[in-house]
């Protein structure tokens, strides 16, 4: 997520839709005084820089005379991840991960009115292998498509495994009693020509040649991951995304 | 009621006759009495489509062609009542001011700096249009039909311009003011910045075949887009009418 007071827009991350390739171009024109949430070790991977609010957040008392904080700045250093580490600790300032569009419009109600609000959504048939293989790689897991489609749709069962994501669905992310709440809902499948419409209406230069692909893993072909019960559980899963924008398998 | 501080006195229903004091759009609107003057006090889709209501009333469209802002507050706005009578009785002319009124929404550069300034603050297209028939996506050609619309709009979507639109530009939302002889639109719920724009001739209701505006809408928008377009447009219609046989004969393209 991103409150860019400089430029006057909200970016809602919703999930596996290219969120931090996104932050990372966005990252080249953030002011001072904007909040980012997440991505930020993606972004510094991609030669972007904090901003001063970031800095300022981490040196919070609250987070600075937290031992936690430095038991997490330890383990970065231990694992040469400290950018993630210190991402993980941001995160906790704000205490919102992928916030929905009602937190966000609580978080900061001014700007909720009256900045120009974008996100991005994904075929949910696609979002979902994308989803799974992402989880398998990071998380180290060995399950099949099949059972985490299971573990999503009972996510209660599970919760205890790492293996469903703390937002499963981006549908409230951007509605606010299941009504779209946001300004611009770009298509991942329509990627740079809708990134490009946004940044005209927020005033900044789009360039394809500079948008970073951040999370790319592995070419796919998603559909061979598909058998009969898995499009009834996405089918389920992901009803109100795929009813609202027409995506089929 | 209070906005803005502003105490507005004898509230009465203005809307749908079936649901008085809800528009189509689902939102209040009321006339009521300030001082002894009747004003119009109406919901907006959201503040930012407030603050391009207010915006766009220093402008020379706003100027020429809508009731001045009297408060404005969150979600609400509340405009001067225009007394006069509707373009319905006297047709003459009025074509030429829809088609004024169009071209300089689509044309002028202070108008096009507004929307994209204020860019979505009310999409016609996406935030009424579209939903208010994709909720009749049970009925299966509305459903693929409303695929099919939303299939091409993703398409030509990057491409199309972002302008300030205004929908309602019939005859009978026109009102030839008695004290000044101008001509004032007197419903601007749905003025937006989006891509309502498309459809802001056909809306108007003219039916006139040769159209300036009209021409400037189509060197943007391909004519098959335009089609289905009206098409949803009239879809909708059918559907609140609850005309389902006419709905589902739109649908399917007969």
């Amino acid at each position: 997520m991103i409150i860019s007071y400089k430029h006057k827009y909200i970016f809602i991350h919703c999930r596996k839709t290219a969120g931090s390739s996104i932050k990372c171009f966005l990252n080249k024109y953030i002011g001072p005084k904007d909040i980012q949430i997440g991505s930020w070790h993606e972004v510094i991977h991609n030669q972007g820089s904090f901003n001063r609010r970031f800095i300022v957040d981490l040196l919070a008392p609250r987070l600075f005379f937290n031992i936690s904080t430095w038991k997490n700045i330890k383990k970065g250093l231990c694992n040469k991840n400290i950018y993630k580490q210190l991402n993980s600790i941001h995160k906790k300032y704000y205490n919102l991960y992928h916030p929905s569009a009602s937190d966000l419009a609580k978080f900061d109600e001014s700007a909720w009115n009256n900045f120009f609000k974008f996100c991005f959504v994904r075929n949910p048939y696609e979002k979902a292998v994308s989803d799974y293989i992402w989880r398998v790689k990071a998380k180290n897991l060995d399950i099949s498509f099949l059972d985490f489609l299971k573990h999503l749709e009972s996510p209660n069962l599970y919760k205890d495994d790492h293996i469903v994501p703390t937002q499963i669905d981006n549908w409230p992310m951007y509605t606010i009693n299941d009504k779209i709440a946001v300004d611009f809902i770009g298509k991942y499948e329509n990627l740079y020509h809708d990134f490009e419409q946004i940044c005209k209406i927020i005033g900044l230069p789009f360039y394809k040649s500079q948008f970073p692909r951040v999370k790319h893993y592995a070419d796919y072909k998603y559909r061979e991951y598909y058998g009969a019960t898995e499009k009834r559980l996405v089918s389920k899963i992901y009803e109100k995304e795929i009813e609202c924008f027409g995506y089929s398998f | 009621m209070v906005i803005a501080d502003t105490e507005f006195t004898c509230l009465r229903p203005l809307g749908q006759e079936t649901r008085p004091g809800l528009t189509k759009a689902g939102r209040l609107s009321f006339c009521a009495m300030l001082e002894g003057r009747k004003v119009k006090i109406y919901e907006t889709h959201s503040q930012r489509q407030t603050n391009l209501r207010q915006k766009i009333q220093n402008t020379v469209f706003g100027k020429s062609f809508l009731p001045g802002i009297i408060a404005s507050e969150g979600t609400y706005v509340v405009e001067e009542w225009i007394h006069g009578t509707s373009a319905l009785t006297s047709k003459a002319g009025i074509k030429k001011t829809v088609e004024t009124m169009i071209q300089v929404l689509l044309q002028d550069p202070k108008l096009i700096n507004l929307a994209q300034e204020q860019a979505m603050s009310f999409c016609y297209l996406q935030n009424y249009l579209y939903p208010r028939v994709a909720k009749w996506s049970i009925l299966s050609p509305v459903k693929d039909f409303t695929k099919e619309w939303q299939k091409r709009f993703d398409e030509l979507r990057p491409h199309l311009p972002i302008r300030i639109s205004h929908p309602d530009l019939s005859p009978a939302n026109i009102i030839c003011q008695e004290a000044s002889d101008r001509k004032v639109i007197i419903d601007n719920e749905l003025l937006g910045s989006g891509f309502g724009w498309i459809l802001d001739w056909h809306n108007s209701l003219l039916k006139e075949q040769k159209s300036v505006s009209l021409e400037l809408i189509q060197q943007h928008v391909p004519e098959d887009f335009l089609e289905k377009t009206w098409r949803l447009r009239l879809l909708g219609s059918a559907l609140d009418r609850e005309d389902y046989t006419q709905a589902l004969k739109i649908a399917k393209g007969k």
